[in-house]
């Protein structure tokens, strides 16, 4: 396989064959298996929130943002789903990622699994660019090596959702077997699945899976592991970004007009060397029709809205 | 409520087979549409379609069994709602469906060549209760000399507007919405409902949202409705419907407050139980730009 060549290809939006995806995927396999739950980081670095599948906003984020020659990165998952170009982004991390294994940390979100991407679009993108599904099952496999989280300078803990009932530190994180497809409930779950909220406690989540965190969990979890900042993502933020409890917890979103229909603006969160926090916001790439920079297929479903 | 939903499945796809041989591209649009729809858009039309039956099933209900009661759909496009209705609810003695004449010619034949939605039509049809009618609504002193004839202005009557009102430049809506309340009588037996459900939202500053809203109805494909498709989009929940029929008693919410207030704990899970639903702040976003009203005379 050549990377320079996948990358270009996978740069313009273009079809990456069978074989190529199924190497990238063992390799990427063989290279995750060995990092650890948590990854340690160092700072500079730049967190990023949920991409969904805007292809060419990712760019626009890898442009904005320094790019991954010059700049290490976070990103807190939910590569996938929702918008058109689900595979071509994954795959484009995961080609960063051998490329340069140390400025790239990919942490597992709770779209990155078999059962919510058959319902949420990745699956029948796969499809209907391939005919068959193999493509989603490669990476499906890459999924479940994803880690859970990440700590930068042993200061910041980076994670997709939120706490989790079961997890006081980060020593029970690292003692997940994460190579699975994400469960039901549980810790694991809780990580990708969880939101923070102005809750007195522990309480259900609207979303029927993980739970509500407020202020009490937080400054109980940063105490106790001697942190300073949890960084999330997993909700849309109007603004790109938002911090809560004082701020103990920000959350990141990194997917302009969602959807493609939302109209939000996005944003990254930089850390500098002396856990500085600089937001750099950004804006959805204009869509365009046919020719040029096909951003948007012609035919947008999501765009009719029920009026 | 449950009654209302139990027969009408099969009549629905009868309608939905006509409207395939009658006109594919109008066929094809809402079967991807159906097919396609993620939880979010669901979850909306369900909403949409649950907040208007419960402002109705409640002002029947509170006439009472044996106050007569009409029903007049506003723009009611492809709405097979007065099937439900009229099978359930013998007091409901006029539905009146009206639209463009476009519109209501190609529902007319559409239910014309179905079998068993047709026979069901024409029955209420020859009964006196049914009526599909073509108006231009825009043309107010016209729809209202039509619509005065072909229902009583002395029966409780309601009004459904659901997005018709944003199609409707502001000053005809106004006058529509003035000209109906001044001729359909207050204190008849069970007063008089509107039920509007409307898109709002685009003019604070930052609603985003809201934007996209306006710039879609701005790019609206029927070139009949492009004219009109100056949306009177507020800032605030209380929309330019609800500041046109201010002087009544007028209850509005947006979608978000409807789905948390509204909607039982019960039926939450039971709707949650049927698509996994992720997206809650899409939906927010999405819902808190949608209202429903309810304003009685
Ligand atoms: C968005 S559709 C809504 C249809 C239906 N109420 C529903 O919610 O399913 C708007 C409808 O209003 C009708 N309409 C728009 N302007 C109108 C006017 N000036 N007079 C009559 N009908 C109109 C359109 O033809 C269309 O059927």
């Amino acid at each position: 396989m050549n990377l320079d060549h996948t990358l270009e290809l996978l740069r313009q939006g273009k079809h990456i064959p069978e074989e190529t995806v199924y190497s990238l995927c063992l390799e990427l396999q063989e290279l995750l298996i060995n990092e650890a739950n948590v990854s340690y980081v160092d700072t500079p670095v730049t967190i990023c929130g949920d991409i969904h599948g805007q292809l060419h906003d990712l760019l626009t984020l890898f442009e904005k943002s320094g790019g991954v020659e010059k700049t290490r990165y976070i990103f807190l998952g939910d590569f996938v789903d929702r918008g058109f170009y689900s595979l071509e982004s994954f795959l484009l991390l995961l080609c960063y990622k051998l490329r340069y294994p140390d400025r790239i940390t990919l942490i597992r979100g709770n779209h990155e699994t078999r059962q919510i991407t058959k319902v949420y679009g990745f699956y029948d993108e796969v499809l209907r660019k391939y005919g068959n599904c193999n493509v989603w099952r490669y990476c499906c496999e890459v999924f479940d090596y994803l880690s859970l989280g990440a700590i930068i300078n042993n200061k910041i803990f980076c994670v997709h959702g939120g706490l989790s009932p079961d997890v006081d530190t980060l020593d029970a994180i690292r003692g997940i077997d994460r190579k699975q497809e994400v469960p039901h409930e549980g810790p694991m779950c809780d990580l990708l699945w969880s939101d923070p909220d102005d809750v007195e406690t522990w309480s259900l989540s609207p979303r029927g899976a993980g739970f509500l965190f407020g202020k009490n969990e937080v400054d109980k979890f940063l105490h106790g592991n001697d942190i300073e900042l949890i960084a999330r993502a997993h909700q849309l933020v109007m603004e790109g970004y938002k911090e809560m409890f004082d701020g103990g917890l920000v959350t990141v979103w990194s997917a302009p007009n969602y959807c493609y229909r939302c109209g939000n603006i996005a944003a990254v969160l930089e850390i500098d060397d002396q856990l500085q926090r600089n937001y750099t916001i950004f804006e959805a790439v204009q869509p365009q029709d046919g020719v040029g920079n096909a951003i948007i297929p012609t035919k947008k479903p999501q765009m009719d809205y029920f009026l | 409520m449950h009654e209302l939903f139990s027969p009408v499945r099969s009549l629905y796809d009868e309608y939905m087979a006509r409207v395939r041989s009658r006109s594919r591209r109008l066929y094809g649009q809402i079967d991807s549409r159906v097919r396609q729809s993620v939880p979010v858009m669901n979850l909306g039309t369900y909403l949409r379609t649950v907040a208007i039956d419960v402002a109705l099933l409640q002002f029947i209900e509170r006439a009472g069994p044996d106050t007569p009661v009409q029903v007049v759909n506003l723009g009611s496009g492809s709405d097979l709602r007065m099937v439900q209705y009229l099978s359930v609810f013998p007091q409901i003695v006029k539905f009146l469906d009206v639209d463009f004449e476009e519109a209501v010619a190609f529902k007319g034949q559409v239910i014309d060549t179905t079998t068993q939605l047709k026979q069901i039509v024409e029955q209420y049809t020859r009964e006196g209760r049914y009526e599909l009618l073509s108006i231009d609504l825009c043309d107010v002193q016209h729809a209202m000399e039509l619509l005065t004839t072909h229902t009583r202005t002395d029966v409780a009557t309601v009004f459904i507007t659901e997005c018709l009102l944003c199609y409707i430049p502001q000053r005809e809506s106004q006058l529509l919405i003035d000209s109906i309340q001044g001729a359909y009588s207050t204190g008849t037996p069970g007063g008089n409902l509107w039920v509007s459900y409307d898109p709002i939202g685009g003019s604070a500053p930052n609603d985003r949202f809201g934007k996209i809203i306006e710039r879609k109805l701005a790019h609206v494909q029927e070139p009949r409705l492009a004219h009109s498709a100056r949306l009177q989009l507020k800032g605030d929940v209380r929309s330019s419907v609800a500041k046109a029929i201010d002087h009544c008693n007028v209850v509005i919410r947006d979608m978000w407050q409807f789905l948390q207030e509204k909607v039982t704990d019960e039926e939450k899970k039971r709707v949650a139980a049927l698509q996994f639903l992720d997206e809650l702040e899409e939906l927010k976003v999405m819902q808190t730009h949608y209202v429903i009203l309810s304003a009685q005379w």
